[in-house]
C-alpha cells in the first residue's frame, strides 16, 4: 500500500519551488527551460525538490513536457538524478502532465511517485 | 498615383474561416488600394487576422490604405472592436474587456515570451468574463499556446503570428472562435524538413495533426496538436473544428458528439499558415 510518507520527497528539508509565483499560466517549452535551471540552481546538487502548482490556472503540454517530463525521463533513467514531485495540481494540470509522462513512456510507478494521484 | 479597388463579396468574413482570395492579389505598383468591405456580413477573427496582416503588408511597402466599413451595423461592430483600421497591437493591449463579442484583438506575438504573457492576461479573464468562454477555456489557452508556439518556433517569419478571438452565437448556443495567421514557410514546408515523404500539403497538413509528428528532429515534439484535441474533448463544447489553410493545402478537423472527422482538400496556393478554431458550447451566451 502506498502511503503519503511515500508519496512526498525522502528529506523534509527538501527545497520547494513554488510555480505561481511566477505567473498562473505557462506555456512554452522555452519558458520551461527556464524555470527548469532556475530548479536545478535552487537543488544545488540535493536529489529532491517540490514543485508546488498551487494557483497555477494552466499549463500547456508543451510546458509540462519540457519541466516535469524531462525531469521525469532523466529520474527513471538515472534514480540518482534529481526527483521532482509535483504537488498542487489542478485537474487540468494532473491530466496535462499525467499525459506527458503517458507519451514519454514511463512507468506508472513512477508517474504515481512524481505526480502523486 | 495608381488606386487599385478591391471589393470583398458578403460571405467573405466568415466563409471558409474568414478567406478572401481578393486579399491574395498582387498589387505590386499600387499607391492606394481602397478595400470595400461594405457588403461584409459576420467576421470571423481569422479574417481580423488576415486582414490586419494585410493592410500591415501593404501599408510597409509605402501603399496608402483606405478601407469602407461594414454597412452591417453587427458587423461593423465588431470590426470596430478588432480595431481593423489601426496598426496590429502587442500584448499588452490584446484584451477586449468591454465588448460582448470581440474577446482579442488582432495581437502580434513575435517572441516565445509573448504566448506565455497572453496565456497568463487570458487565464483569469476567460473565467470571469463569460460562462460559456469558461467552460471551453482549457482548450482555448491549450490552442493559443500551442499553435502560436508553433507559428514563433517554427514559421521563419520576421513578423511573428497574429492572433485574434471572438465569441457569437450558433442556433442559440454559444460559439467562441480563434484565429491564428503567419506570413511564414507553411505547416507542409515546415513538417516537410523531417518528413520528405508528405508531398501533397493537405496531407502533410493532416499529419502534422498526428501524434509525434514534427518537423524538428528533437525528441517528444509534435503533439501540440494533439492536445488541442484532447482538451477540446475534455471540454464542455457539444461541437468543435478546427480549420487550417497553409501552401496549397486546405484541413478541417470536425469533433461532434466525441467524434473526430478529417478532410483535406487542395486549394490555391497562400503564404504562410491560417488557422481558425471554433468552439461550441452548450450555455448559452448571457447578454
Amino acid at each position: 500500500m502506498t502511503t503519503l510518507e511515500n508519496d512526498i520527497p525522502r528529506s523534509s528539508a527538501s527545497p520547494r519551488y513554488v510555480l505561481g509565483r511566477h505567473g498562473q499560466a505557462f506555456s512554452t517549452r522555452a519558458r520551461a527551460e527556464q524555470i527548469r535551471a532556475e530548479i536545478e540552481q535552487l537543488v544545488a546538487g540535493g536529489r529532491d525538490v517540490l514543485i508546488d502548482f498551487e494557483g497555477v490556472r494552466s499549463v500547456s503540454y508543451s510546458f509540462a513536457d519540457e519541466l516535469v517530463g524531462v525531469f521525469a525521463s532523466r529520474y527513471e533513467a538515472d534514480h540518482q538524478a534529481l526527483r521532482p514531485v509535483v504537488i498542487g495540481l489542478s485537474a487540468q494540470a494532473q491530466r496535462v502532465l499525467l499525459g506527458s509522462l503517458e507519451q514519454r513512456g514511463l512507468s506508472d510507478e513512477v508517474s504515481r511517485e512524481l505526480v502523486p494521484h | 498615383m495608381q488606386s487599385v479597388e478591391l471589393r470583398l463579396p458578403r460571405g467573405a468574413g466568415s466563409r471558409d474561416h474568414g478567406y478572401a482570395a481578393e486579399l491574395d492579389a498582387d498589387l505590386r505598383g499600387a499607391d492606394e488600394v481602397v478595400l470595400d468591405v461594405g457588403d461584409l456580413v459576420g467576421l470571423h477573427p481569422l479574417f481580423a487576422v488576415r486582414l490586419a496582416l494585410w493592410m500591415e503588408r501593404w501599408r510597409h511597402v509605402g501603399c496608402r490604405i483606405e478601407v469602407k466599413e461594414p454597412r452591417d451595423e453587427a458587423t461593423r461592430r465588431v470590426f470596430r472592436a478588432f480595431r481593423l483600421g489601426k496598426d496590429i497591437g502587442d500584448v499588452r493591449e490584446a484584451l477586449v474587456e468591454n465588448d460582448a463579442e470581440v474577446i482579442i484583438r488582432p495581437t502580434r506575438l513575435g517572441e516565445l515570451t509573448e504566448v506565455d504573457q497572453l496565456a497568463d492576461k487570458l487565464s483569469q479573464p476567460l473565467i470571469d468574463h463569460f460562462d460559456d468562454v469558461a467552460v471551453v477555456r482549457d482548450a482555448v489557452l491549450m490552442a493559443i499556446n500551442e499553435l502560436c508556439q508553433n507559428a514563433v518556433e517554427h514559421g521563419a517569419s520576421d513578423a511573428g503570428c497574429v492572433v485574434a478571438a471572438s465569441r457569437g452565437e450558433v442556433d442559440g448556443m454559444s460559439q467562441i472562435m480563434l484565429g491564428i495567421g503567419d506570413y511564414g514557410i507553411g505547416i507542409p514546408t515546415h513538417i516537410r524538413r523531417t518528413h520528405p515523404d508528405f508531398v501533397v500539403d493537405e496531407h502533410a497538413i493532416g499529419q502534422a495533426l498526428e501524434e509525434g509528428v514534427s518537423g524538428t528532429r528533437q525528441p517528444h515534439r509534435g503533439n501540440g496538436f494533439t492536445w488541442v484535441l484532447r482538451e477540446t474533448l475534455s471540454s464542455a463544447a457539444s461541437s468543435a473544428e478546427m480549420f487550417i489553410r497553409a501552401g496549397q493545402g486546405g484541413f478541417q478537423r470536425e469533433i461532434v458528439d466525441a467524434r473526430v472527422k478529417d478532410d483535406g482538400w487542395n486549394v490555391p496556393s497562400t503564404q504562410g499558415t491560417w488557422i481558425a478554431c471554433d468552439w461550441t458550447t452548450v450555455g448559452r451566451p448571457e447578454r
